[in-house]
């Protein structure tokens, strides 16, 4: 028997209510179980990281770090670490947009930046060697590199906690992106490969395709490179993997071909 | 008397664009105008230069602040890029910049252990202590007479806000203190020509009793320095430290001439019109004036010998002023003192000048002549005690700013400039078998109690291997291998390639090692340099090297400078007595001549001794100075006597003839003297210096021309027989 186009039209109407009550359940009611999970929890922590919320990272550090005292429950100290990588990694950001002059502002961000990686560090020391935990070790070390003398002092720890985290997984993209991060932002004469950075961002994104931070680094790779189109597409993608992505949004602005009309002749 | 006088109105007609011309005199001090002309030196200084980059530098020091406080070293981040951005500002290093590139102006504490825990930046960016920090900054100017007076002012600038957040700020180096000397020369030339010009006109007024005569004399002899000037200017010459002298120069020269013709007229117009005192007094005056001039031009022209440029500037411009001056005398003159009516003397000789001790010499001959020989003996035994020396920090006064500066580093910090050692290696630099030899010349510089710290490139490689070891300090030290070396130099950065680049020659085989030296002694220098060669010699075979550097340049033309002028000025001296031989026609009066000359010249070396005065470029130039103006009245005294009439006894001659030139040599020897030792007040040492030996030369030229020719006339004379 064939269905009447009345059927048609109302199934379609069903499926449509369907969508759109399972879209008002991930927007409206996943923040909610957010929220509820608390400040300390993997959910609230993953969340923050995807909005670029400072704050929320702050408060998911002071409840970890309250939490955390005086007990040895590892999963609350992966958070802690997991809290003080977000605040390290967010005051990072911040940082980069100070102008060299701004010696004052520059010192309390890099205060900041540090005394968040120090937790982060110090707490990892009690907790069992794991290829995730190597890999956030990576990129505690890498907030703290913010200078030759830094590199100096940090950049051989950084890679071998990179490198031992690939050891330990070698399917860790996020290990892939901490290791390629030398060769990214290194200058020239402190191996500066940006080939190699692509080859392993890539690899990292042949594991997870939406990894965002290894989106965003390939842009920057092939931005660096001058392929400004493979550039915008990774941005893209970093957008369409994570809508809050700010540095992506920006970067694409930045980046943006200027429009036919306001070319001179 | 008409195409005279047409052409005296075009001569004071070209005084009106002359002054224009003038307007636009520059002066131009810079270092390389100093340098001498030795090809086979310049050259290697050259080659330094091509392969290392600029070895001139200021220092920019800082004392009583706290170096590692965090918001005071931002302030130096900041002073630090703005001096970067200065135009002929090569290169920029020292606390700040390391701050900055190495620490990214973070780790205030890491970067004071960094500075302090080794001896890589000690003495040369930082003081032993800590105390005491410096910015260096290698000058490369451009070509411009202006650059180093605007890299200076910029630098100035620059450094302000360290000053406002209580830094003492000090800037010394080459280029810091050219710029003082340059400064303080100008400043005091203009004062000190100023007030010399105002004593001496008043001192002229007063002794010839007449404004009219003083306006003829005054505005000859200032037409001559203008149009002299000019032809600096429209030559394409500027002024520096030593041709400033020139306005006042050509000043004394130029006043002579004029002053014996307007004497000479005022003479013969007691008993004559205008027209024929004029002629007569031009009879009487020119061929003494033509001589003169072209003895004293010889005199100056023997400053040609000089391999500075700035002397042979001098001596060009003198001799050609001083023709302009006798051109400008004769031809302006006459006109003035007919227009102006100039007036007949008060009465046909001047009493007051013709008294006993004008005659002294003809009355007391063995008396002159024997205090002659005895000052002549006295002057001879005091040469020995005069120091051939330059030191340029001693010609600013002890309390200037600049001397106060280089005081303070050299105590408390490094040194202003550098002696260069190039070394040639007989493998690549970074081969461990030369590292030894190099060390043992670095250490036996540095062993110098003149120089503060030896910069050499394993000094780098020790730094770099510190690095590569977590930047230990206990890691600074020398890799243990070839390969270890190269691969730290792969690892440099792009500032790191630069100071490389600064002590290493592409080839690599090729080394700097800069001596810093905190000693303005030129003879503690010159030890030094014969050290820095003696070790050389001493190097294992395969190696060879060669001592440069932009300081020693400059020693060496000094040197060379003052060795040639003594001997440039014997030759002045006999083209001198050749020319007044020819001129006077007389083997008797030109042999008279030669003492009256000698005399001004050994007294004012004497003074040189006796008052502690090195003799440098500038001192040197007060000899010729001083032969000139004391041929100059020589030769007016002797042509007078020529003119009187043979049959009269000598005594009666030199009678005679004092009473036409006698006043006249006092009078102009009178004025100069007072603007000569007018100059004694200025601030600037040079010119202090030059006052006091050129009002001297001045008054023993007079005295041994009033005296001692006299002396020698009638003594002569009397063993001849006549």
């Amino acid at each position: 028997m064939r269905r009447s186009r009345a059927d048609h039209l109302r199934d379609s109407k069903d499926a449509l209510s369907r969508a759109t009550g399972l879209i008002a359940v991930v927007v409206f009611l996943t923040p909610s179980l957010v929220l509820a999970a608390g400040p300390c929890s993997l959910e609230f922590i993953t969340a923050a990281e995807r909005t670029y919320d400072l704050q929320a990272a702050r408060s998911a550090l002071d409840a970890c770090t309250l939490e955390a005292s005086g007990t040895s429950d590892e999963a609350l100290g992966e958070n802690l670490t997991r809290a003080a990588l977000l605040v390290a990694d967010l005051d990072r950001i911040d940082f980069e947009e100070l102008d060299p002059s701004q010696g004052k502002q520059r010192r309390a961000l890099g205060g900041s930046i540090d005394a968040a990686a120090d937790v982060g560090l110090e707490t990892l020391e009690s907790l069992p060697e794991t290829s995730c935990r190597q890999r956030l070790r990576a990129d505690l070390l890498a907030t703290k590199i913010r200078s030759d003398f830094r590199a100096k002092k940090y950049v051989n720890e950084m890679k071998a906690a990179a490198a031992r985290a690939l050891e330990l997984d070698p399917r860790n993209a996020r290990a892939m992106v901490s290791l390629a991060k030398p060769f990214l932002f290194a200058d020239d004469r402190h191996g500066r490969d940006l080939e190699e950075a692509v080859r392993m961002l890539s690899e990292a994104l042949d594991v997870d395709p939406t990894l965002e931070s290894a989106l965003l680094l390939r842009a920057l790779a092939f931005e660096a490179q001058g392929n400004t189109e493979a550039c915008r597409n990774d941005l893209r993608a970093a957008v369409a993997a994570n809508p809050n992505c700010r540095p992506a949004t920006e970067r694409l602005l930045a980046t943006a071909p200027p429009e036919a009309g306001s070319q001179p002749d | 008397m008409k195409i005279r006088d047409l052409a005296a109105v075009l001569l004071l007609v070209s005084v009106i664009p002359a002054l224009f011309v003038v307007n636009g005199v520059t002066v131009d001090n810079r270092l390389e105008r100093w340098q001498g002309r030795d090809p086979a030196d310049a050259a290697v200084y050259e080659e330094f230069k091509a392969t290392f980059g600029s070895d001139e530098f200021v220092l920019i020091c800082l004392w009583d602040g706290r170096l590692f406080e965090p918001d005071l070293l931002d302030v130096m981040v900041d002073v630090a890029g703005v001096i970067e951005d200065i135009p002929g500002i090569a290169r920029v290093q020292g606390l700040p910049v390391i701050y900055r590139e190495l620490f990214a102006g973070e780790d205030p504490e890491a970067l004071e252990i960094e500075m302090t825990s080794t001896p890589f930046y000690r003495d040369l960016f930082i003081s032993s202590d800590g105390e005491v920090a410096a910015i260096v900054a290698t000058i490369s100017p451009p070509d411009d007479p202006a650059a180093r007076r605007t890299i200076m002012r910029r630098i100035r600038e620059a450094v302000n806000p360290l000053e406002a957040v209580g830094f003492t700020t000090g800037l010394v180096g080459s280029t810091a203190l050219i710029d003082a000397l340059d400064q303080m020369s100008e400043s005091e030339s203009r004062r000190g020509l100023a007030v010399a010009l105002a004593l001496s006109m008043l001192a002229l007024a007063l002794l010839s009793r007449s404004w009219r005569a003083m306006t003829v004399a005054a505005a000859c002899a200032g037409t001559s320095v203008i149009l002299t000037m000019a032809l600096v200017v429209l030559t394409g010459r500027t002024l520096n430290m030593i041709t400033s002298v020139l306005p006042a120069l050509l000043w004394v020269l130029a006043l002579s001439g004029i002053i014996h013709l307007v004497r000479r007229f005022r003479h013969h117009r007691v008993d004559n019109p205008v027209d024929q005192a004029l002629q007569k007094a031009l009879r009487d005056t020119t061929r003494p004036m033509v001589l003169a001039s072209v003895t004293t031009a010889a005199g100056f022209l023997s400053l040609l010998a000089a391999g500075m440029e700035p002397v042979r500037e001098l001596g060009v411009f003198a001799a050609v002023g001083i023709l302009v001056s006798l051109v400008v005398n004769l031809l302006l003159g006459p006109l003035l003192i007919r227009r102006l009516r100039v007036p007949e003397a008060a009465t046909a000789a001047d009493p007051e000048l013709h008294g006993r001790w004008l005659h002294l010499g003809s009355s007391r001959p063995r008396t002159v002549l024997a205090s002659a020989l005895l000052l002549i003996l006295g002057a001879l035994a005091s040469l020995p005690f005069i120091r051939v020396a330059s030191n340029p920090l001693g010609f600013l006064p002890e309390d200037h700013p600049t001397a106060v500066q280089y005081r303070r580093v050299s105590e408390s910090l490094s040194g202003f400039y550098t002696l260069e050692v190039v070394l040639d290696l007989p493998r690549a630099w970074t081969d461990p078998a030369v590292w030894a030899p190099v060390d043992r010349l670095a250490e036996e510089l540095g062993a110098s109690p003149i120089v503060a710290r030896v910069v050499s490139p394993l000094d780098l490689l020790r730094k770099l291997e510190q690095w590569d070891h977590d930047m230990a300090p206990s890691w600074y030290r020398l890799p243990q291998s070839g390969a270890d070396a190269e691969a730290l130099l792969e690892n440099l950065d792009s500032s790191g390639r630069e100071m490389l680049g600064s002590l290493v020659a592409h080839d690599g085989s090729t080394i700097r090692l800069s001596a810093v030296v905190n000693e303005m002694d030129e003879h503690l220098f010159l030890d030094l340099e014969e050290q820095a060669q003696q070790a050389l010699g001493e190097l294992p075979q395969g190696f060879s090297g060669r001592v440069t550097g932009q300081v020693l340049q400059l020693v060496n033309a000094q040197q060379t400078l003052v060795s040639s002028q003594l001997r440039s000025l014997a030759f002045a001296l006999l083209v001198v007595f050749i020319v007044v031989g020819v001129g006077l026609r007389s083997a008797k009066l030109t042999v008279l001549s030669v003492l009256p000359n000698v005399v001004p010249l050994l007294a004012a070396f004497a003074v040189m001794a006796i008052a502690g005065i090195t003799l440098d470029a500038a001192t040197i130039m007060v000899a010729s100075i001083a032969l000139g103006i004391a041929v100059d009245d020589t030769v007016h005294l002797l042509v007078a006597i020529d003119r009187q009439e043979p049959q009269e006894t000598t005594t009666e001659r030199l009678r005679l003839a004092l009473e036409h030139v006698g006043p006249a040599l006092v009078l102009t020897t009178v004025a100069a003297c007072i603007g000569f030792f007018a100059l004694m007040t200025s601030a600037f040492v040079p010119i202090r210096s030059f006052g006091l030996l050129a009002g001297t030369a001045m008054l023993v030229a007079l005295a041994a021309d009033l005296w001692l020719v006299p002396a020698m006339l009638v003594l002569f004379s009397r063993e001849g027989g006549t």
